[in-house]
């Protein structure tokens, strides 16, 4: 039990956001600069991340692939995330037991993760396995197999996974809050796919996808830890070089547009006591010029504990153990959502508060010693954001596959110290919603359909144990 | 609290679990720790690290759910929320506000045995953290328009962790159906209905009990000097009077005398099986023998529950373990999702399937090999950052007694024998020592529960 949830309740992927977004802003005496790394294009068109850390014998690596779901067939909602993992589950030199027993014997962390826009395969080791680990990613980004029995088996896992997931409202409710919100939009797709569509999925899908996808001018490797960079290099092209293939056509992210006027989703969750909530509309892209000042609003709105929305929810009324607001860092704009929960009963007081903090951000704004505040906050709680190995290397692949550069990333840290009054006031009446916004509610049915139906026109509603999202 | 699985590895809890759990001393040489104890008892343990310019400062303090009783369970945890709502010099929300317009932030969490406060600050914070740390822990005021505000704060965490995470939910029945006597029957979070009643007298008395500073270790880690540590502790901590430690507590779990079983029916889509065995406390017998057997057996894809029951037979969607460090016997707990379809009862046997087998054929040496090296490569990553290191450091001193055995922490891992991981199998993996709790999903929703609340707290 601890005294705050921020980093709690929310799904993995917001969390990463939320760090990153608090990530990129500044503040008085020294702005904290990410610390430098070599980039280097490799001859076959991987692009390598170097960033040497002595501190401790251990190497983290990252592989990102710059194609995620947003690259799913339509109706094959998953495959991108199924090829990712899969592709531990045998090679033309392992089979799917040999390759987890010669990973669990290094002691050795793999996973693999598909979000919207990229695929991630991350490994993290001790520096005297480095020559194994790296085989071992080696193998299953090169030759892996896909064998048709573990396609099917991981398959029906996945189905199950997302059942399971649908027995904990907060491990679900943005998938239903994405696909409401962006509605046929690629970003509207569940990358883990859902009960549907995985069911579509075949062997053939998943090896068409790894055809099309897996290559080396597609791919950055962020490497960062306890080695010479030049000797790594060499390691990293003994193992990735003979690796040939072009680059996709990048993928064509059509412009999300944000709803207009109000729309609010019911899902029932018939033993639900307390109605989880997240109220947003379409945010700000990756590379937003914006987003520094943006961050220094948000994170005084609520993007820590102190924060208006926080102190609203949770603070001043109990309504809730926490409050938060965070914009998704995408390609193209994601989304920006306001997030709460609370018992049955005060799901209305709540909803009302939440929107009510909404208003007084447009109205009241920010005073010059809360932006101070903020800027402060922030630049001091961004060295341990970039501290350990797994950190690092999460960054540079993400900058590296959003195109910003260290540069740019640090130039933003030190402009973000310069927000005005005036540029706050900017950016709130240009991303922040105020009369237009959707609304998701995961709750029971029975007890608040009617404080729901509220809120807009015409509620829509699902069954948590529907299909889909 | 243990086993949140979906946090991501980020929940102050989970952080704990894993960073104690796999504690190496590899490094222990490297450790540099300076100590010094205040005249008032408190110990302060310091390790400079420059690495970057920051500093976590962590409070332990010796008093948690174990030091309660019935009507006031989740006390400790509730105060963890209150030591936030203001004292003398910063009254209520400037605690925080305070320290985030100082560039810091903080949280804190409680468990079984203990309530920890951690700050993490530029080092230019270091007296103002010290300032705010000794105003609370010596001028605390218990305001009772907070007190029941924040008590609909704790509700609505309990809300989130147990009633409506199904895992959390049965965690708590498995605990209370293994531990009868112990106070580690009950949650951390505590009873609904002591949530709801604890009064601002036992708030206070409370404090009174739990926070001398006498019962609390602070460590520094981050880029300080050590001796500025001293230096400030001795001005804002060393005032503060020491009383008596919270009283011992006596009870002992008795000897479970045969299997337990329970039931938890609730709307779901998926059943859930937890299996939980008696063990002995973190400085008692055999804690690493089952830190190894616990990754033997569910520790990545080629252990052997995992290879078992997810992989080969396709009953779960997975398999887990947990071992704890605690200061008094706990559950060494087994907890399973068995695939849609499959009768909980079959992928339960199937765990024993497995248990047999360890205790009738043993391990070989690569296997146990094998379990040393994930041993050795988590510890590595439990001393990536400051705050995960200040976290080990205290937790090593408040439940093992004493942060010096960090440097044993390897030689005890070694010793670990094929031999002692059979016999520790056979010894606690007995059918007379274990409760099986099951999540059934029933297919309606049960009828009004908890919520439907007298109007005083609908507010």
């Amino acid at each position: 039990m601890s005294k705050r949830p921020a980093r709690c309740i929310l799904p993995l992927a917001a969390i990463l956001i939320v760090l990153s977004a608090l990530a990129q802003a500044a503040a008085p005496d020294q702005v904290f600069q990410l610390p430098a790394y070599r980039r280097v294009p490799l001859p076959n068109g991987i692009t390598l991340l170097l960033l040497e850390k002595h501190e401790l014998p251990l190497i983290s690596v990252e592989v990102a692939l710059r194609s995620g779901s947003v690259a799913d067939p339509a109706g094959k909602e998953g495959v991108a995330a199924m090829t990712a993992s899969l592709l531990r589950k045998g090679t033309t030199t392992r089979s799917s037991e040999q390759f987890s027993s010669d990973l669990d014997f290094i002691g050795m962390q793999y996973n693999a993760q598909v979000d919207q826009d990229g695929t991630y395969l991350s490994a993290d080791f001790l520096k005297k396995d480095v020559d194994t680990a790296l085989a071992l990613l080696g193998d299953v980004v090169l030759h892996p197999t896909f064998p048709e029995d573990e396609v099917k088996k991981k398959l029906a896992q996945e189905e199950d996974g997302i059942r399971a997931a649908k027995d904990e409202p907060r491990q679900v409710i943005q998938l239903y809050f994405m696909k409401f919100l962006y509605g046929d939009h690629p970003y509207g797709r569940p990358s883990d796919g859902d009960e549907r569509s995985l069911a579509n999925i075949s062997r053939s899908d998943i090896a068409e996808f790894y055809r099309g996808h897996y290559t080396p001018g597609n791919t950055a490797i962020a490497i960062a830890g306890d080695f010479d960079a030049a000797a790594m290099q060499s390691k990293i092209s003994q193992v990735f070089g003979g690796w040939s293939g072009k680059a996709p056509s990048a993928a064509v992210i059509p412009a999300p547009k944000p709803v207009t006027g109000k729309r609010v989703f019911l899902v029932d969750k018939p033993d639900a006591t307390q109605t989880y909530f997240m109220l947003g509309n379409v945010g700000i892209s990756a590379t937003n010029a914006d987003r520094g000042y943006i961050d220094v609003v948000n994170t005084l709105f609520g993007g820590r504990f102190t924060s208006l929305f926080n102190t609203e929810l949770r603070i001043k009324s109990g309504y809730s153990y926490g409050a938060v607001s965070y914009f998704d860092q995408l390609h193209a704009p994601g989304p920006f959502i306001m997030m709460s929960f609370t018992k049955n009963a005060t799901t209305e007081p709540a909803i009302d508060k939440s929107i009510e903090v909404l208003g007084r951000l447009h109205k009241d704004g920010f005073t010059p010693d809360e932006l101070a505040s903020a800027k402060t906050y922030i630049n001091g709680t961004l060295p341990p954001r970039y501290e350990t190995t797994p950190q690092l290397v999460r960054t540079m692949t993400a900058l590296e596959l959003d195109g910003i550069t260290r540069e740019q990333f640090n130039q933003n840290l030190v402009k973000l110290q310069g927000t005005t009054e005036a540029e706050a006031h900017r950016v709130t009446e240009t991303y922040f919603p105020t009369q237009d916004y959707v609304m998701v509610l995961v709750g029971k049915g029975s007890e608040i359909q009617k404080i729901a139906a509220k809120y807009a026109p015409n509620l829509a509603t699902k069954k948590i144990s529907d299909p889909g999202f | 609290m243990n086993r949140r699985r979906f946090c991501g590895g980020l929940c102050p809890s989970l952080v704990v679990a894993a960073a104690l759990a796999f504690v190496l001393p590899v490094a222990a040489q490297n450790f540099n720790i300076q100590e010094r104890t205040l005249k008032n008892g408190m110990k302060v343990l310091v390790q400079e690290d420059p690495s970057i310019p920051n500093v976590a400062l962590y409070d332990f303090f010796r008093v948690g759910s174990r030091n309660e009783h019935e009507g006031i369970t989740g006390l400790s945890h509730f105060f963890e929320h209150m030591m936030f709502n203001g004292a003398k010099k910063y009254g209520p929300g400037q605690f925080d506000k305070t320290m985030e317009a100082a560039g810091g932030n903080n949280n804190a969490y409680t468990s079984n045995d203990m309530t920890v406060y951690q700050d993490w600050f530029p080092n230019s914070d270091l007296e103002l953290i010290f300032e705010l740390e000794a105003d609370r822990v010596q001028y605390l005021a218990f305001d009772p328009k907070i007190v029941e505000s924040e008590r609909q704060v704790v509700y609505s965490e309990r809300r989130l962790s147990v009633d409506n995470d199904n895992f959390g939910l049965l965690d708590e029945q498995l605990e209370a159906a293994a531990i009868i006597a112990h106070p580690y029957h009950w949650s951390v979070i505590g009873w609904p209905s002591d949530i709801e009643k604890w009064t601002l007298d036992d708030l206070k008395a409370y404090f009174a009990k739990g926070y001398s500073p006498s019962n609390a270790t602070m460590v520094v880690v981050g880029d300080v000097k050590a001796d500025d540590v001293f230096r400030l502790a001795e001005k804002y901590m060393e005032p503060i009077p020491a009383h008596d430690p919270p009283p011992p507590v006596r009870t002992l779990e008795p000897k479970q005398l045969g299997e337990r079983r329970i039931w938890v029916h609730k709307f779901a889509q998926l059943p859930i099986v937890e299996i939980g065995y008696h063990v002995p406390q973190a400085q008692g017998p055999d804690y690493y023998t089952l830190e190894l057997l616990q990754r033997l057996l569910t520790s990545g894809e080629s252990s052997r529950l995992y290879r078992s029951l997810v992989d080969q037979q396709q009953l779960a969607i997975e398999v887990q373990s947990s071992h704890e460090a605690t200061i008094d016997p706990f559950i060494f707990t087994f907890t399973v999702q068995p695939r849609q379809g499959v009768a909980p009862d079959k992928a339960e046997q199937a765990v024993y399937v497995e248990i047999e087998k360890l205790k009738s054929a043993g391990v070989d040496e690569h296997e146990l090999q094998k379990a040393k090296n994930q041993a050795i490569a988590a510890y590595y990553r439990s001393l990536q950052s400051i705050n995960r290191r200040a976290n080990v450091i205290g937790r090593y001193q408040v439940l093992f007694g004493d942060y010096h055995k960090l440097a044993t922490v390897e030689q005890e891992f070694n010793k670990v024998t094929a031999a002692d991981i059979q016999r520790a199998a056979k010894e606690y993996f007995d059918v007379n020592n274990r409760t099986v709790a099951t999540l059934v999903p029933d297919a309606a929703p049960e009828k009004d529960k908890d919520d439907a609340k007298p109007a005083e707290e609908q507010q």
